[in-house]
């Protein structure tokens, strides 16, 4: 029973990490509800009615569908709705399961759900059973408070621990290079990622990033959500014989796709998740046990308190495979920048140790907030970057862009569709220009995703200086829509074309026979001239023929 | 990642590589050759093609969020508008950069020799200019930059143009700038005393051989020598007040002091010059190729002017000059002083009321030029509006009027065509023209000082003897190169105030501006694009049947709707007539009698019957029509920004309802729109034209599908709306006649006459051609040069040259054969 979560009511309003825990499969699900640090995680994710319901029947767990009625507001004019909402969210988590007096039918069963809501005095009683590990869990939160894993540093910890403008610097820095292999700003290859990241000014980790490497297949994971395109380019540019395009626009072999280069624009949680979620795909079996503990990890790594850290082997679970497991996924979002592994000084078993980034709370974050609160990366840092000063970008009337950044990502990122006209130590310029957005039409960057990148990485200054007026101004993402609009006044249709009819009714039959599949292009009756779509040639000849042997 | 869509493999080889990196490589325009001297090819490097600037290098200070400004070696500066420090550093980058682009947020500007050679004449200098620039930017001014504006204001200031008992002197406070720029051919020549000549060149050469310090004090002995007398503070007030904060003041008390103990000897030496080689000397001393970099500067005295009589002439209580306008005229008389110069001001802005106050500070005879008669009425009212002059001390010198104040001392307002008129002239025109020439004038204005040839103002300058002369305009822009003419004839730009900064505190207008694409129809575009067609292909775009629609919309829906006073534009005059007709609407153009204009435009600012009027390429400048607020452009002159700005100057000025100073921001309460047949020669056009209100700020919203969504019932109303009706009106564009299809070349009075000399003059493109003084050195006023369009040009000529044979005879004979005609 597996709810899309894009046609659900529930995706609207709920976290990257709730709908990657709907497309789990259920037992994997049931498995994640085993942990009682992924229980509290999720309890905490939940819509506040059904977190509310789920402490209603922790202790009896069960409910009668017509107690649950009882529990609408009636008052409220949402009240229904939400409490649907509510009950369909945990039966999507598999927290609650409908138990019926007929067998189940799991295809029919939301649907039947919202018959027999609807007939509130129906004959048959369906109950609704809370899964019993999550109740047992629920209960111990209830009885003992939550504990958590998370705890402060120690002293000796923190000598070693970078200060929190640094682990953030690091974080970035190995996030943003990710993307700037992908934007192909530096030329890097997946070879050179690694050692790229440690000249790069960033904290060389405790732990040996080889680790990471062995860990997570970057490349693999990037073709795998085919943003990245291996092999060579076709003879076709070669022959165009522009070192430049040649030299940027492939990667040793591999290029960036389209997909690759909208990617590169979309709202930072939105990359973390997808590039994570393909990770787990990739690597585990997601019916596994792998698979359940390392969603749990996810759950509580995106829910931990900032600046805390625990040790690396109470988030495995109480499985004995997690360990091994968890290692291995903890190595790779390492690398991703997502954590900071360190060893305790104090130990000298040299246990692992983890302390998340500002990443990580992205995992956790909501996908509306993220319309406007994505600034926190998008590829260079928002107003919280450490590296201090607002940053952000100002386009003008005049189709100027002022980018406040340092990154050489955001800069390889706005040189997709901007044409660059000054680079200062702290400003990128800009300017957007009709051939500079059709070279990103082209890329397969379309306008609104230019303008939305643009809006969610404003400068703060433009919120206050335009306060009554878009930040991004009218004019300027009407002049991109309008450009895009005009790339797509012409269209190709690849066709054939018939010539020198023999006769004027060969001509119309040929003619009747394309229109009538629908398959006509174009036609011009003094001359006996037909195009036709290419992928109706075949057809197309067989019926002349026969048209020909007929009139013979 | 929505989306994810499968691609044909063909399309992905193709597509991405190319895409991906695109590198579109800007064409900076060449720096104007003529101009730039060749101490500034170690700057001009970067020019060519190049795709961007880079200087991550520059470093980036700690403190740099405190700072407004980012300064590129390469000259540019940009500037935060929201920064605290905002309004200090735009009053310092305005008196020493370009303008080049003013929006909301960020500002660029442009360090040339021609804005530092204006800083300055108002008393800053080198160290000044690149030690605040240092305070100001987040990152470290690099030493190429210092340079260039060491060696390109090295030489400036040194010189002085004075007259004093009608002779013209050039004078210096260091007799070796004299004696090194006397050895110049021109200079030489323009000399007036040859003797003297002959004895500084024997002696400098002298001096030099010696080699002896001890020379020096004879060879300056030839000058004619004078105590400086009256050299006021030099503390510039108005930078002063700018640049308030503590670490900024510490450099102007040690500048102070430097500047004071270097002009210690408190002698100035000079040499007399021949009048009509003023302007070749100046040109010559001005920093450019091959000359002698000694930009001269021209300051009056005028309190210490005790010959010429003074015009009693206060400014009456009433009028209040605003903070911009107050700005601009303490740049102009900054040390006591005052200096020539241009003011730009946005039209509406007041530009008279400045001209008028800068006239009462000097107190002194006034002659002030305008384009034509109509000007020089309002210009007159302005004098008696706001001063305590009386009618017999404001005098006109027109065709109709001939006057000339009786007293010792007054006004004289007249226009350009009346001083350099060239036939033959009435008596009475003759005497006054001799009593002019004959008089030394205090003070000199020119209005609209853009549309003026560089050829009339030489012949102007050559004819009245002025101590100080005032240019005002709205729009600093030409399509020709001939901006920079104005900085050798009349002096350096001394204020350009920001359009925006205006509009929020309300002083002028907030206008919407739209650029409404219509869609041709087919038969049109057919048409238009028939390679036969060529000559007509204006004439489509501008009566396209869907433009004519969308026209007459928006005319009804601002009559009906908001009781707007509507204009429409066009410089078409079939068109003009066509529309006008169609509408029932009153017409002007350049045949419209005088005395039917002013009837027309009465009832236009009176009545409510009368909402709209159609006018031709007459109404760019001259006429002041403070009741409209809405504009529609059916058809326009080319690219030219100019003539945008100046159309959009029309609705500028704030209405009556609207009170000064509650400045309203995002609530418009003007209405500019630019009609603009989709894909024809007008898009590209269009796209130019905007450029400048662009650059100021201001931003086009492109509507599109104005009628798509129209009641049906509605849509059938409008002229044009059926296809027969349609059709009719192509076959009857397809034959007219090409003399009545083009543009308005009839030359019928004075005012058209300038016009037309102007149009010709624009008609030499190149593109090189804009530069300094309009800060277009970056890509935004990048000249395209199709194949097409010189010849197009040159078409364009040859039909007015041949329709308008008459143009140099003298006028009354003009019309005659016109008449015969």
């Amino acid at each position: 029973m597996t709810l899309d979560p894009s046609s659900s009511s529930l995706s609207s309003s709920s976290s990257f990490i709730s709908s990657h825990l709907l497309k789990l499969p259920a037992v994997t699900r049931d498995r994640v509800l085993d942990s009682e640090g992924s229980c509290q995680v999720i309890l905490q994710t939940l819509p506040p009615l059904a977190k509310q319901y789920c402490l209603r029947i922790c202790f009896s767990g069960e409910a009668s569908e017509a107690m649950l009625d009882g529990w609408i507001a009636p008052e409220s004019k949402d009240g229904l709705k939400r409490h649907k909402v509510a009950v369909e969210t945990l039966l999507a988590l598999g927290i609650w399961k409908k138990v019926d007096e007929e067998p189940p039918h799991q295809h029919t069963q939301s649907n039947k759900f919202r018959k027999t809501t609807a007939k509130s005095n129906a004959v048959r009683q369906a109950t609704y059973k809370m899964n019993e590990s999550f109740m047992a869990k629920v209960q111990v939160i209830l009885q003992q408070g939550i504990r958590s894993v998370w705890t402060e540093p120690t002293q000796a910890m923190r000598s070693i621990l970078p200060t929190r403008e640094e682990l953030h610097a690091h974080s970035q820095a190995c996030w943003d290079s990710l993307l700037l292999f992908l934007a192909g700003g530096e030329g890097e290859d997946l070879g050179n990622y690694s050692s790229n990241r440690r000249s790069s000014g960033m904290l060389a980790m405790e732990i040996d990033a080889e680790g990471g490497d062995k860990a997570l297949d970057l490349e693999m994971v990037l073709t795998r959500l085919k943003l990245l395109e291996r092999g060579a380019r076709g003879k076709g540019s070669n022959e165009d014989g522009d070192v430049e395009m040649v030299g940027d626009g492939k990667v040793q072999g591999r290029s960036t796709t389209r997909e690759g280069f909208q990617f590169l624009l979309r709202p930072p949680a939105e990359q973390i998740w997808t590039i994570v979620d393909e990770f787990l795909q990739m690597q585990y079996d997601l019916n596994g046990e792998k698979g359940a503990a390392a969603v749990s990890f996810l759950l509580q790594l995106g829910f931990c308190e900032e600046g805390k850290t625990c040790e690396l082997s109470s988030l495995s679970g109480e499985s004995a495979k997690g360990d091994a497991m968890t290692s291995e996924v903890a190595f790779a979002l390492a690398k991703l920048g997502l954590l900071y592994l360190f060893k305790n000084p104090e130990s000298k078993a040299g246990d692992l140790w983890v302390l998340p980034t500002h990443l990580s709370k992205l995992l956790c974050q909501k996908q509306e907030e993220d319309v406007f609160g994505g600034e926190a990366l998008g590829g260079g840092g928002g107003p919280a970057s450490s590296s201090g000063g607002e940053e952000g970008i100002i386009v003008e009337t005049n189709y100027r862009v002022y980018a406040y950044t340092t990154s050489p990502l955001k800069r390889a990122i706005l040189e997709l569709f901007c044409l660059e006209e000054y680079v200062l130590p702290n400003l990128y310029v800009g300017r957007l220009s009709r051939e500079s957005c059709n070279a990103a039409f082209e890329a397969g960057i379309g306008a609104e995703l230019i303008v939305d990148y643009l809006r969610r990485n404003a400068h703060p200054q433009t919120y206050r200086i335009r306060a009554k007026t878009p930040v991004v101004p009218e004019t300027i993402a009407d002049s991109v829509r309008l450009w895009e609009a005009e790339t797509k006044r012409l269209a190709m249709t690849p066709c054939a074309f018939y010539d020198k009819f023999e006769s004027k009714e060969l001509y119309l039959e040929s003619l009747g026979h394309a229109k009538e599949r629908g398959k006509l292009l174009w036609s011009n009756d003094e001359n006996m001239r037909l195009a036709v779509k290419l992928d109706h040639y075949n057809d197309m000849r067989t019926f002349i023929k026969e048209a020909k042997s007929r009139n013979a | 990642m929505g989306g994810a869509k499968k691609r044909r493999p063909e399309e992905a080889e193709e597509g991405d590589p190319a895409v991906k990196r695109l590198r579109v490589t800007i064409r900076r325009p060449k720096e104007d050759a003529a101009r730039d001297s060749s101490h500034l090819d170690e700057w001009s490097d970067e020019e060519g093609e190049r795709t961007s600037y880079s200087f991550l290098d520059l470093a980036l200070k700690p403190d740099h969020r405190n700072r407004p400004v980012w300064v590129t070696p390469d000259r540019r500066v940009f500037l935060e508008s929201f920064s605290p420090l905002y309004r200090q550093a735009y009053d310092f980058l305005i008196a020493i950069a370009e303008p080049v682009s003013r929006p909301q947020c960020v500002h660029e500007y442009m360090l040339t020799a021609h804005s530092l050679y204006a800083a300055v004449s108002i008393g800053l200098d080198a160290d000044t200019i690149v030690k605040v620039l240092g305070k100001l930017s987040k990152v470290s001014v690099s030493k190429s930059l210092a340079d260039f504006v060491h060696v390109t204001t090295q030489n400036c200031g040194k010189l002085k143009l004075v007259i004093q008992d009608n002779k013209f002197l050039l004078e210096s406070p260091y007799p070796e700038v004299l004696r090194e720029i006397v050895k110049d051919e021109v200079i030489a020549k323009a000399v007036k005393d040859k003797s003297l000549l002959a004895r500084i060149l024997g002696k400098g050469e002298g001096a030099e051989a010696a080699g002896g310090g001890g020379q020096e004090a004879g060879a300056a002995a030839d000058f004619i020598v004078k105590k400086d007398v009256g050299k006021g503070k030099v503390a510039d007030e108005i930078t002063a007040i700018d640049l308030e904060g503590d670490e900024i003041e510490e450099i102007f008390d040690e500048r102070g002091g430097g500047k004071a103990a270097e002009r210690g000897g408190g002698f100035t030496h000079a040499i007399e010059i021949l009048p009509s080689m003023i302007e070749h000397v100046k040109q010559r001393c001005l920093p450019g190729s091959g000359s002698l970099n000694y930009p001269i500067l021209e300051e009056y005295d005028f309190q210490n002017d005790k010959k010429n009589p003074d015009l009693l002439m206060e400014l009456k209580p009433t009028a209040k000059l605003r903070s911009y306008q107050q700005k601009s005229l303490s740049k102009m008389f900054s040390n006591g002083r005052a200096r020539s110069g241009v003011i730009v001001l946005p039209c509406g802005a007041g530009k008279s009321l400045t001209g008028v106050a800068a006239a009462s500070r000097v107190k002194k005879s006034i002659i002030c030029l305008c384009l034509n008669s109509v000007s020089v009425d309002q210009w007159r009212h302005q004098f008696l509006l706001w001063t305590n002059l009386q009618e017999h001390q404001v005098t006109k010198f027109t065709a109709e009027n001939k006057q000339m104040f009786a007293t010792d001392s007054g006004v004289l307002v007249t226009t350009y065509s009346m001083l350099t008129h060239e036939g033959r002239r009435s008596e009475e025109a003759s005497r006054i023209l001799r009593e002019m020439q004959s008089k030394e004038w205090g003070l000199m204005l020119l209005d609209e000082v853009h549309v003026v040839p560089a050829e009339t103002f030489r012949k102007v300058i050559a004819i009245v003897k002025s101590h100080c002369k005032l240019g005002l305009t709205a729009t600093l822009v030409r399509e020709d190169n001939l901006i920079d003419h104005l900085n050798f004839l009349i002096g350096p730009k001394l204020y350009e105030a920001n359009w925006l900064d205006l509009v929020s505190q309300g002083y002028l207008a907030n206008v919407q501006c739209a650029e409404v694409w219509c869609e041709m129809t087919k038969e049109f575009f057919a048409e238009y694009l028939k390679k036969d067609n060529r000559r007509r292909r204006e004439l489509l775009y501008v009566m396209n049947p869907i433009k004519f629609m969308t026209c007459q919309f928006l005319i009804e829906y601002h009559e009906q709707h908001r009781r707007d006073k509507v204009i429409v534009f066009s410089d078409n005059i079939f068109a003009l007539r066509e529309y006008a007709m169609k509408l029932r609407r009153p017409f002007i153009y350049g045949a419209t009698a005088h005395n039917e204009r002013t009837r027309i435009l009465h009832h236009f600012k009176h009545s409510s019957e009368v909402n709209t009027i159609f006018i031709s390429r007459v109404g760019d400048n001259s006429i002041d029509i403070p009741e409209a607020n809405v504009i529609i452009q059916i058809a326009s002159h080319a690219g030219a920004r100019r003539q945008e700005a100046q159309r959009l100057g029309r609705i500028l000025r704030p209405k009556q309802s609207m009170a000064i100073g509650s400045g309203n921001t995002g609530e418009f309460n003007a209405f500019f729109y630019s009609l603009v047949s989709k894909d024809t020669q007008e898009m590209f056009y269009s796209t130019k034209r905007q450029q400048f209100l662009i650059d100021q700020g201001y931003a086009f919203k492109v509507v599109t599908g104005l009628l798509d969504n129209m009641d049906k019932a509605e849509y059938d109303r409008l002229s044009y709306s059926k296809r027969e009706d349609q059709i009719d009106l192509l076959s009857r564009i397809l034959t007219v006649g090409e003399a009545d299809q083009g543009d308005e070349v009839l030359a019928t009075d004075k005012e058209q006459q300038i016009q037309e000399k102007n149009l010709l003059s624009a008609a030499r493109r190149n593109v090189s051609s804009l530069a300094g003084l309009s800060g277009a050195r970056g890509m935004t006023y990048m000249e395209y040069q199709t194949g097409t369009q010189p010849k197009q040009l040159s078409e364009a000529q040859k039909r007015r040259n041949k329709i308008n044979p008459y143009k140099e005879r003298h006028h009354l004979f003009k019309f005659r054969k016109k008449y015969q005609r």
